[in-house]
């Protein structure tokens, strides 16, 4: 049993103001929030001065498998790879997902690269704990990470399908259209009607996305994210947009559509074609418009102290302070519907907390003191 | 004239001076003190308002990169490691600084820099980040030799004629500044454009500006910097806070890089801390936008390494040195920007406070060369 003592809380949920307070955490989870809790034999944690959030959740990451020695997220013999797991590729030894907690992130979405047009499946996970990465994942599968544009264009230079948007669109309603024509023979079957199709292990993997499990969490700049919308649409399937550089054109096509944006890395200088639209700023309508949004690293792409000072610069481009603190917590885990066990400070949920110095993404001098995961301190600044 | 009333105005070294005001003409500034009068001049009220000079970006090549060129960037030379006589001048393009948000950011100018592949990559410029014309855009033009000290070398040169190590690039630079001290000795001489300016570097009359990203090459970079004497900025210099006497000594100049950009500060075990306990004990320290990987993809960045320095423990005033004198200075351009004195540029950003210490102390309005180029929409 943790008890952090007399904390000024923000809690995340909606509508509560931030005020001084207490956690009482017990077997994980967060036990009790509230004024001059008894401590009940718990160790104590005095946190006066100190600002208590969740812990940041950064919900596109792929920090653990992109040393820049060696990548493991793009496996570019096959622009459909959905049976490929990131929770295989996904490094929790190496020093720079050591870092994540460090910096207050204490869950994130460790998603494959954006090579390929169906990439393969992410996973959600807690940043630190136990030993191997399956005891810190919290939902695998938990995406289907696919990606439009630029990058999966890159089988054009060795004069393979796809060289054009034509061809990912073509290869990503393809892979869909045969998975759902999979699942029907699949269902037909179980019904006594036909045979059991032959096992197709792509085909496998996107059926939790055909049957709403999971969301498809499309790598999208520019208008590349209408494709995205209008493929989701056909086939019936919840979809996140995934970078949304320029997004601030498609707002309409976007509210309509519903899905989360996940916008960043932010903070490009303006360049051509899909290098362009990368302005926080435009966060600030989606948020009105009542998307949710979050913001990302994309990391290694940017370090770990890119999610809090994303979430700054939103709010030194006018994004309320509090919703900005959303779009790197609560919203966060919405998305990536962990929201059951993260994002919130509520009775209930994991204790995964951390303790600033100042308040985070408002006061710059905001560092983190204490990061717990699961009710355990497991980093302390000294 | 523009006469910017009743501020909160900040004179560098932690000094502010309430209810004083910036007088300008044209583009530059004139007065700056209380009580000043213009009649007739477009007066800005700055009641309730910090007036900082602009930020000036120590390294930057947005402007010179020629995006729509994926791959051939324009501003990285690497047909040969060593180019000194390349001009980044020749690579600007407006309409690229056009597109972009440095003023919202408050920066008002910045060492637009060949880039971060060649061993000796060219001259950089003093630019302003806001102009009508590109001639008015340049400030000053070959103000510094710009080379890097690091792994992106060896990888650019690998497959090309080197070099392929460390021991080559030392090799390469040390034999470079040896027959530039010889050239200039002689009396008859081909001309050699390269070499002139490499003599600019050894006679200290601009500095030489090196990237590099780990302790090793800046090492490196030190040794180069003593055994000719030179003027010496250590771009990137993450881990520098290990041997930073010398550097000290020498009064070299640290351009601190991006920490946020990539694994930069974890995997260089950067110490902010320690590298802001020796910027208090006499450290010239800087921070800019750029990451160990090549130039950062913005510039923006530069607020971000600003609030990781606060959060070591950095007070706002010194922040703001950090990213206006402080620069100004390394570049040798401090009679052009970096400070709101008479003489200088009237490069000027109104905020609802130290910007460096809260997210949500505005800029409120940007000021280049005299002319205001944002404004913040009223909430």
């Amino acid at each position: 049993m943790l008890l952090i003592r007399n904390a000024m809380l923000y809690t995340m949920e909606d509508g509560a103001v931030p005020q001084q307070g207490d956690i009482l955490m017990d077997g994980g989870k967060i036990r009790t929030v509230g004024r001059d809790l008894p401590a009940q034999g718990a160790e104590v944690l005095d946190a006066s001065g100190l600002t208590a959030t969740p812990g940041l959740i950064d919900a596109h990451s792929h920090v653990g498998g992109f040393a820049m020695e060696g990548a493991d997220l793009n496996e570019i013999t096959d622009p459909v790879t959905a049976h490929l797991c990131a929770i295989d590729a996904i490094d929790i030894h190496c020093d720079a997902f050591k870092a994540l907690h460090t910096f207050g992130i204490t869950a994130a979405c460790f998603v494959p690269g954006s090579a390929n047009v169906v990439c393969g499946t992410g996973f959600v996970a807690k940043t630190a704990g136990d030993n191997t990465v399956g005891d810190l994942a919290v939902l695998n599968p938990a995406v289907m990470k696919c990606a439009l544009g630029g990058n999966p264009k890159g089988y054009g230079k060795k004069g393979k399908t796809p060289m054009t948007r034509m061809g990912v669109a073509d290869i990503f309603r393809d892979a869909l259209r045969k998975a759902r024509s999979y699942l029907e023979k699949k269902e037909a079957a179980r019904d006594g009607r036909g045979e059991m199709p032959s096992y197709d292990a792509k085909c496998e993997a996107l059926i939790p996305v055909l049957r709403r499990e999971i969301p498809l969490k499309v790598h999208c700049e520019q208008f590349d994210m209408l494709t995205t919308i209008a493929i989701a649409k056909e086939f019936g399937c919840d979809y996140t947009i995934e970078h949304g550089w320029a997004c601030n054109l498609y707002v309409d096509e976007l509210v309509e559509g519903g899905g989360t944006v996940c916008f960043g890395p932010v903070g490009i200088a303006e360049g051509y074609g899909e290098l362009t639209g990368g302005d926080v700023a435009y966060v600030r309508e989606l948020d009105q418009r009542g998307l949710n949004v979050c913001l990302i690293t994309d990391g290694p792409i940017c370090g770990p102290a890119a999610l809090l000072i994303s979430a700054g610069e939103a709010v030194r481009y006018g994004v309320p302070h509090l919703r900005a603190l959303r779009m790197v917590t609560c919203n966060a885990a919405k998305a990536l519907r962990v929201d059951d066990r993260l994002g919130t400070l509520v009775p209930g949920k994991d204790a995964d907390v951390v303790l600033w110095s100042a308040v985070p993404a408002l006061e710059t001098s905001a560092r983190v003191r204490y990061t717990i995961i699961d009710g355990k301190i497991i980093y302390r600044d000294t | 004239m523009l006469l910017i009333r009743n501020g909160r105005v900040y004179l560098g070294r932690g000094r502010y001076e309430a209810g004083w005001d910036v007088l300008c003409d044209g583009p530059v500034i004139r007065e700056v003190g209380p009580g000043l009068q213009a009649p007739g001049a477009e007066v800005v009220d700055a009641a309730g308002r910090d007036v900082y000079p602009g930020l000036v970006l120590g390294l930057c090549a947005v402007g010179a990169m020629a995006f729509s060129e994926m791959g051939q960037w324009d501003m990285d030379e690497t047909s040969r490691a060593l180019v000194p006589q390349m001009d980044i001048q020749w690579a600007f393009d407006l309409r690229e600084l056009k597109n972009q948000r440095f003023a919202r950011a408050g920066i008002t100018s910045y060492g637009l820099s060949p880039g971060t592949q060649a061993l000796l990559a060219g001259q950089a410029a003093l630019v302003h980040t806001s102009a009508e014309r590109t001639e008015d855009a340049f400030l000053a033009r070959r103000i510094a030799l710009k080379g890097n000290y690091t792994a992106a070398v060896k990888r650019t040169f690998k497959a090309k004629e080197g070099p392929q190590t460390r021991m080559a690039m030392y090799q390469l630079l040390d034999e470079a500044f040896r027959s530039a001290q010889e050239y200039s000795e002689k009396e008859k001489k081909d001309y050699d454009e390269g070499k002139e300016v490499l003599c600019r570097v050894l006679r200290r009359e601009i500095p030489l500006i090196m990237t590099a990203n780990t302790a090793l090459e800046a090492e490196s970079v030190v040794k180069l910097g003593r055994r000719y004497g030179l003027r010496l900025v250590i771009a990137g210099a993450f881990g520098v806070e290990d041997f930073a006497q010398e550097i000290m000594d020498q009064g070299w100049h640290v351009m601190l890089g991006d920490g946020t950009n990539m694994m930069a500060a974890q995997e260089n075990h950067t110490d902010l801390r320690r590298l802001l306990e020796l910027s208090r004990k006499g450290l010239d320290l800087s921070i800019y936008s750029s990451g160990d990987e090549g130039y950062a993809y913005g510039y923006e960045q530069i607020w971000w390494n600003a609030a990781q320095m606060s959060a070591a423990g950095a007070a706002g005033w010194e922040i703001m040195d950090m990213m206006t004198i402080r620069p100004a200075r390394a570049l040798g351009v401090d009679a052009l920007a970096g400070s709101l004195e008479p003489g200088k540029q009237a490069d000027i950003i109104l905020c609802r406070g130290c910007p460096a210490e809260r997210f949500d102390n505005y800029i409120d309005q940007t000021i280049v060369a005299g002319r205001t180029v944002f404004r913040r929409e009223a909430d």
